[in-house]
């Protein structure tokens, strides 16, 4: 079965097309991206259905030399969280996106196709390849309207991006040079007899390259200047896929490589449930302080980043499951929040908080998900926000980190208060007269999907879970992962 | 099984639809007559499991205690749907079931995860509510919220730490994180030094808003503390303190709405005390209490909502039309009035006269005669003003027959109690060994009231008077600014430039190097 290797290959080709394509026929982008994504979608759950137990692919049959793609529960909770926002994205942005529009189905494809490349390979080597080519496409992709913020967005974006991605070539190169091999299960094999010092060293390159593109405190500042004036679907990618496929490549590289032994016994653990807390008090308080929509949502996901953290240094099985859990909500609940953004910047060109006050009148089922989703992000039940928060406080406690637990729920009062804010302006009347162009059933569709996902998680969590809940068995105990992919 | 708290909010998915306004009504009455009828035939002793994560929930758990007030929140229900439903659009009507909904499951819940849940949804519901009823009540659903939620937050954390150190969710007695408890019940309680939203919101809120509210919020409180937190006797003085603290600020206030709010905080003393003390005795005086106020502050809420409707304001001199034009609302205050005011054979008397029985302390029972004292004291101002002073406020519109219909029904319940107070025990099936109208109960409970008819005489120019509005200090807003400022100054350091990025990815560095080196 090689569908593995057709979800590197589908958006590579997709985006190639989509070039061609405006050269000689433009007319055929719409259904050329919509097919492609839809062909995508039914590989994705092809792949994810056969992830249990890991399967190991090699490319053009090289054995350990070549190209290794692997299949583990941990890498197919992130082809779901691809195969529920990919769709839903491509179909919002057919009409969304006004101007270069090919160039952004290119960079999109480009960008999807970095992330699936990242959580399928099992070499440490093409783990930097594919978060480049992932991360180029998505500088390209804040630069694409074109305006004096969004190119100064990214251009700090690629100082500080390329500075992450040194750091974690040198680290690789440091890697190999130490144990000869790129292969993420012989390192870790090799790496029982190297000193603990290189380790460490080694291991905090690795972390520090993977934080400033996951966007910790204070390695956060990059992630709202990007985010203010670049396309807003493309934020629902970017803070749903892209930072998540940084903590992908993270965790992978820490829990297989280094092992959760050696976490523990550096402290590691600690500093990233430290960091973790730092990160989304300060966040929170920076949120507050925002006027700009798409700022403020910047600094929530920092803050939801910061949760997600906590949850994976727990170094528990329990903290684990929930922290994936809380990767999947978030991309979710923040995908909602960035659509109907974007519908109300489509419709009457909303930037500011300010600007959409009275509009919970006019989109009543927008604003009506907008409200649920910010309820699901805050941490409120019934919503899938809850659920995962609830198991990260949960896995936190029980592994002794009880202040980091108290903290979340500080936090999760923090983060209302800001959220309530936007709610509050979104459901004041106005005077103003507002010219609103109606979003078509293209844009509301995808935005209802995701908002409805929100509820269905919260009051069902045993649908994600059952998938989420076979991810700590191949990182925490890093010998069967490393077995599979020898042996495979 | 079909619970009360399902019922409503399946009624609440029911109104969503775009439905008109007849069949919304029908929608509604069948809704929250089912749900009386349902908690009615309840049996106690039954519950109910659910498989949740990995925990087993019990969603519905009966016993005697949830269901008298499971009885009384499905009646307040009933006559506050029937009251308010001419007056409040369709979707504020949903959010209404939603918060019924909750406040009814959270009465039958029968561990701390369901608790929390339908709590924190009772807490959404009421916000949202306060939120979109009304365009000048943004800013008091958003204080509202903010510290509804710190409560529902409390809870949850004291659920974590209940959970860690005995490892099961059952809703009995609390071991461990008792002080979050006690905060989360504070809050909802509005105990002195919590109590800052309680006035504000129901003052600024419409008036059916408030009817709603004010029968649940407080007494949903009310109930978990007497199965989480009973018996603690050190905070029977605090509710005393409260509730004295209340009396004073009820006497000093111009508006009927605020008034009735902090004469609430009065009545929760009451039941705070009851608690604490204990006993059965004590408990269940709590419970009858939490009954009796419910049907008598949402009278009295009620009486003044069909002021405000009538006549547009809820100054206490708006209230003089009470005496002459709206004769269902006048009887029903009255009869609201004695009761509060403990009077015999009316039905505040009896639970009181429980309480009091209960209470050993003399200092206790020193303090709930003067709080009967006040408690009177307050409302003869009140029908002061309803019935004896001249006004001259006329109405301009007359109060809808759906208003009348809620008043009515709750004052016959409360003329029913008042006349036969063992009504209550039956439904709870106990057995207190009380005579409620022997010579002692009887004279110390019309003491306080006498009293308080020649102090107001007495003092009357004192009592009545216009006072300046107290702007009081409020801690949390203080708090909040705290908050903000440390934000704002956060913000400033983010002035955009790349090579502090820079200077702080570096620092960032050299210290992650220090500490995994060494």
């Amino acid at each position: 079965m090689e569908a593995a290797v057709w979800l590197i290959i589908l958006p590579l080709l997709t985006a190639f097309f989509i070039g061609i394509s405006k050269l000689y026929f433009k007319k055929i982008l719409a259904p050329l991206v919509t097919g492609s994504a839809i062909i995508y979608l039914y590989l994705l759950i092809l792949v994810i259905n056969h992830s249990y137990p890991p399967k190991v692919y090699n490319v053009g049959a090289w054995g350990l030399m070549g190209i290794n793609l692997m299949v583990d529960p941990f890498s197919a909770m992130f082809l779901l969280m691809i195969a529920i926002l990919f769709l839903p994205v491509i179909i919002f942005s057919v009409k969304y996106i006004k101007s270069h529009k090919h160039k952004y189905f290119i960079f999109t494809y480009l960008m999807t196709a970095g992330i699936a490349g990242m959580v399928l390979t099992a070499d440490l080597f093409n783990l930097y390849v594919f978060l480049e080519v992932s991360s180029l496409s998505s500088c390209a992709l804040v630069a694409l309207k074109n305006t004096n913020k969004g190119i100064e967005g990214t251009f700090k974006y690629l100082i500080m991006s390329t500075l992450g991605s040194f750091f974690i070539l040198l680290a690789t190169i440091l890697t190999y040079s130490l144990t000869g091999t790129l292969n993420m299960a012989e390192i870790s094999l090799e790496f029982k007899d190297i000193p603990f010092q290189i380790k460490s060293t080694l291991m905090s390159f690795f972390v520090f390259g993977y934080v400033i593109k996951i966007g910790l405190i204070p390695l956060h500042a990059w992630i709202p200047d990007t985010y203010e004036d670049s396309p807003i679907p493309y934020n629902v990618l970017s803070s749903g896929l892209v930072m998540k496929s940084a903590v992908y490549a993270l965790i992978k590289v820490l829990y297989i490589i280094f092992g959760i032994d050696f976490l523990d016994q550096s402290g590691m653990l600690h500093i990233g449930v430290f960091w973790g807390v730092i990160t989304f008090i300060v966040a929170h308080l920076l949120a507050y302080q925002q006027s700009n929509l798409s700022r403020l949502l910047a600094y929530s996901s920092v803050a939801q980043i910061a949760y997600i953290t906590i949850g994976l240094f727990v170094g528990t099985e329990g903290g684990l499951i929930a922290g994936n859990f809380h990767i999947l909500n978030h991309a979710i609940m923040k995908g909602t929040l960035f659509l109907v953004t974007a519908i109300f910047y489509y419709s009457l060109s909303a930037v500011k908080i300010e600007d959409i006050k009275g509009l919970g009148y006019k989109f009543p089922i927008l604003s009506f998900i907008f409200v649920v989703a910010s309820l699901a992000i805050v941490g409120l039940p019934p919503f899938n926000g809850f659920i995962s928060k609830w198991l990260i406080v949960e896995a936190a406690i029980e592994s002794g980190f009880v202040y980091a637990g108290f903290f979340i729920l500080v936090g999760t009062f923090l983060s209302l208060t800001y959220y309530l804010k936007v709610i509050v302006t979104l459901y004041t009347k106005t005077e103003k007269e507002l010219l609103i162009v109606k979003p078509t059933l293209s844009l509301r569709l995808p935005t209802i999907f995701l908002g409805s996902l929100c509820i269905l998680f919260g009051i069902v969590p045993s649908i994600p879970l059952s998938l989420i809940n076979k991810i700590p068995k191949f990182l925490l105990d890093n010998g069967e992962y490393i077995r599979i992919l020898l042996g495979g | 099984m079909i619970t009360p708290g399902f019922l409503y909010i399946t009624g609440a998915i029911l109104l969503l639809l775009p439905v008109n306004d007849r069949i919304k009504y029908i929608i509604s009455f069948l809704i929250t007559a089912g749900a009386l009828i349902v908690t009615f035939y309840l049996i106690p002793g039954y519950s109910f499991q659910l498989d949740f994560l990995k925990f087993t929930l019990v969603p519905v758990k009966v016993d005697n205690a949830s269901k008298l007030t499971g009885l009384i929140f499905a009646v307040g229900g009933l006559a506050a749907v029937i009251y308010s439903i001419k007056l409040c659009s369709r979707f504020i009507l949903s959010l209404i079931f939603v918060f019924i909904g909750s406040a009814l499951t959270v009465v039958f819940s029968g561990d701390l995860f369901t608790l929390y849940v339908f709590w924190e949804l009772m807490t959404i519901s009421s916000s949202f509510i306060i939120i979109m009823a009304s365009d000048v009540t943004k800013k008091t659903g958003y204080y509202y919220c903010l510290m509804q939620v710190a409560g529902g937050l409390s809870v949850l954390w004291g659920t974590f730490l209940q959970y860690s150190a005995t490892g099961n969710l059952s809703l009995n007695a609390i071991e461990a994180g008792i002080p979050f408890f006690m905060l989360a019940v504070a809050i909802k309680l509005a105990f002195v030094g919590f109590h800052t939203w309680l006035p504000l919101a129901y003052s600024k809120a419409p008036f059916y808003v408030t009817v709603v509210l004010s029968i649940y919020t407080t007494k949903v409180g009310v109930y978990i503390m007497s199965i989480l937190l009973s018996g603690i006797n050190i905070l029977a003085y605090a509710g005393l303190i409260s509730a004295l603290f209340g009396m004073v600020m009820a006497l000093r206030q111009n508006h009927a709405l605020k008034l009735l709010s902090y004469s609430i905080i009065i009545q929760v003393g009451y039941m705070i005390i009851g608690i604490s003390i204990g006993t059965e005795k004590g408990i269940a005086g709590a419970i009858f209490h939490l009954v009796n106020h419910i049907l008598y502050k949402t009278v009295l809420f009620m009486a003044v909502g069909v002021v405000i409707y009538t006549t547009g304001k809820d100054t206490l001199e708006n209230l003089g039309i009470m005496g002459r034009k709206i004769p269902v609302t006048s009887i029903a205050t009255l009869v609201a009035f004695l009761g509060i005011a403990g009077v015999p054979f009316f039905n505040g008397y009896m639970s009181k006269s429980l309480i009091k029985e209960a209470v050993q302390e003399p200092l206790l029972t020193w303090g709930l005669n003067l709080m009967s004292f006040g408690t009177s004291l307050i409302f003869l101002k009140f029908i002061y003003y309803a019935f004896f002073k001249n006004s001259n406020v006329n109405l301009t519109k007359k109060p809808a027959i759906s208003m009348q219909l809620g008043l009515g029904f709750l004052t016959v319940l409360m003329l029913l109690i008042g006349i036969h107070p063992y009504l209550l025990e039956n439904l709870m099936n106990t057995d207190l060994g009380i005579h409620y109208f022997d010579k002692k109960h009887m004279l110390s409970g019309i003491q306080p009231f006498l009293w308080s008819i020649p102090v107001f005489l007495l003092l009357k120019k004192y009592v009545v008077k216009n006072y300046v509005r107290l702007l009081y200090f409020d801690m949390y807003r203080k708090m909040a600014k705290i908050l903000v400022t440390t934000g704002y100054q956060l913000s400033n350091y983010h002035d955009g430039k790349l090579h502090k990025y820079l200077l702080w990815a570096t620092s960032t560095l050299i210290i992650l190097l220090v500490l995994l080196m060494f």
